[in-house]
């Protein structure tokens, strides 16, 4: 992701810096795409040890920035690691469980915890309206509006095209509209 | 809630949202949302669901960026780091391929100068010597070749006049391997005169050659 500063370094140059043995530009790195992790990690459900997906998620990606080739965003192929992560945790609690997750029902019961603390109709609407998409216009429709990806880094994020990504959208929109409407 | 028809401008609601749109693009889309009530209310519902979304827990990035692994030297650094070890070790290869060269060859000369049989080329070499440096033991540097004395180096080397000096230096009791030095005057003189005996130059002139190609006149 560009450096929303002209003045500021891009992805790519603190890359270069940090290979180059600099520790600062690493820094720089984690605290320009740290909290948009987070943040996803919550919208997506997310509710326990967030640091630590969110670090896992670092070490991954920079234990591997060979494989990074720059033709998308740092932040995009972050977003990709990350979903991975999770993806790869709540398989591992419905094996050890024996509970299914991440079912549309399951998104709504992690919206639920949130109920109490929105303070407004509202606003509980808007969530509501959210929460009742299928995973996928969720998560698509999430990375769209929240953190402002492009049909093309979403569909690398969740591994579908341009056109499916677009499709899910105008979909999850749709939804959400006519949830707010009824 | 309706919807905008124009699909495009739609498309890039979230974009303008972000501020990932350029100047042109981001005029345009504002002018488009002014004017179009479906696209203000979607843009206000974006709002609000970006406003409304959770917020992660705050970062350590100290602690996350402590636990990030050594950084991995890029394949052009790593390149220009082993570029100087290899260089070194270019020249340090060139340098023992030479030294086995000349070990070689000084091995080779000593053990061909060690085992260099007495042969008759010893003996012309000996006689050649005598012929240009009357006295082997001086100290002297050999004189540079007359033309009057070069025929007869040429007559040395011959084989027939290698035969005959054979003949010459057996008829004298000389011993083929002892040096020049051990020559005594009058041996060396006999030898002299022998040697100047000897006919370097084949008596006979070669015989004129006519070549006639088509009729031509010969070429001589």
């Amino acid at each position: 992701m560009a450096p929303s500063n002209p003045g500021e370094e891009s992805d790519r140059e603190l890359i270069a810096r940090w290979r180059a043995g600099d520790s600062r530009a690493a820094s720089s790195l984690v605290s320009r795409h740290a909290d948009a992790l987070a943040r996803f990690a919550v919208s997506s459900g997310e509710r326990e040890e967030i640091e630590e997906l969110v670090q896992d998620t670092f070490v991954r990606a920079f234990g591997s920035l060979d494989a990074f080739r720059g033709e998308s965003s740092l932040r995009t192929w972050l977003f990709t690691i990350e979903r991975r992560l999770m993806l790869d945790r709540r398989r591992s609690e419905r094996r050890q469980r024996a509970m299914v997750s991440i079912e549309p029902s399951d998104a709504s019961t992690e919206y639920d915890a949130l109920d109490g603390m929105l303070a407004e109709e509202a606003e509980n609407r808007v969530i509501k309206a959210v929460k009742s998409l299928s995973p996928t216009q969720h998560e698509v429709f999430l990375l769209r509006v929240e953190q402002g990806l492009s049909y093309k880094e979403i569909a690398e994020v969740v591994g579908t095209t341009e056109g499916a990504a677009r499709v899910h959208y105008h979909h999850a929109m749709r939804a959400v509209k006519e949830f707010l409407n009824d | 809630m309706t919807e905008c028809m124009n699909a495009e401008v739609r498309d890039a609601l979230p974009d303008l949202l972000h501020g990932r749109l350029g100047d042109l693009d981001r005029a345009t889309m504002k002018a488009h949302v002014e004017s179009c009530a479906d696209c203000r209310a979607e843009l206000a519902l974006m709002e609000r669901v970006r406003a409304y979304a959770p917020l992660g827990p705050s970062i350590d990035v100290s602690r996350i960026v402590s636990m990030l692994p050594a950084p991995v030297p890029s394949a052009e650094q790593q390149v220009a780091q082993i570029a100087p070890g290899r260089q070194h070790s270019g020249m340090s290869k060139i340098w023992k391929l030479a030294a086995a060269v000349a070990l070689i060859v000084a091995g080779t000369l000593t053990f061909s100068k060690s085992r260099e049989p007495v042969s008759s080329g010893s003996t012309v070499a000996k006689i050649a010597t005598v012929v240009h440096a009357p006295s082997a033991a001086s100290e002297v540097p050999a004189p540079a070749v007359t033309p009057e004395a070069q025929p007869k180096e040429v007559a040395i080397t011959n084989p027939v006049a290698v035969a005959t000096s054979k003949r010459v230096v057996s008829t004298s009791g000389l011993s083929l391997t002892g040096g020049v030095q051990d020559l005594t005057d009058t041996q060396l003189e006999a030898l002299l005169r022998e040697v100047d005996n000897v006919e370097g130059l084949p008596t006979a002139e070669p015989e004129t050659i006519s070549v006639v190609v088509d009729g031509d006149e010969g070429l001589q």
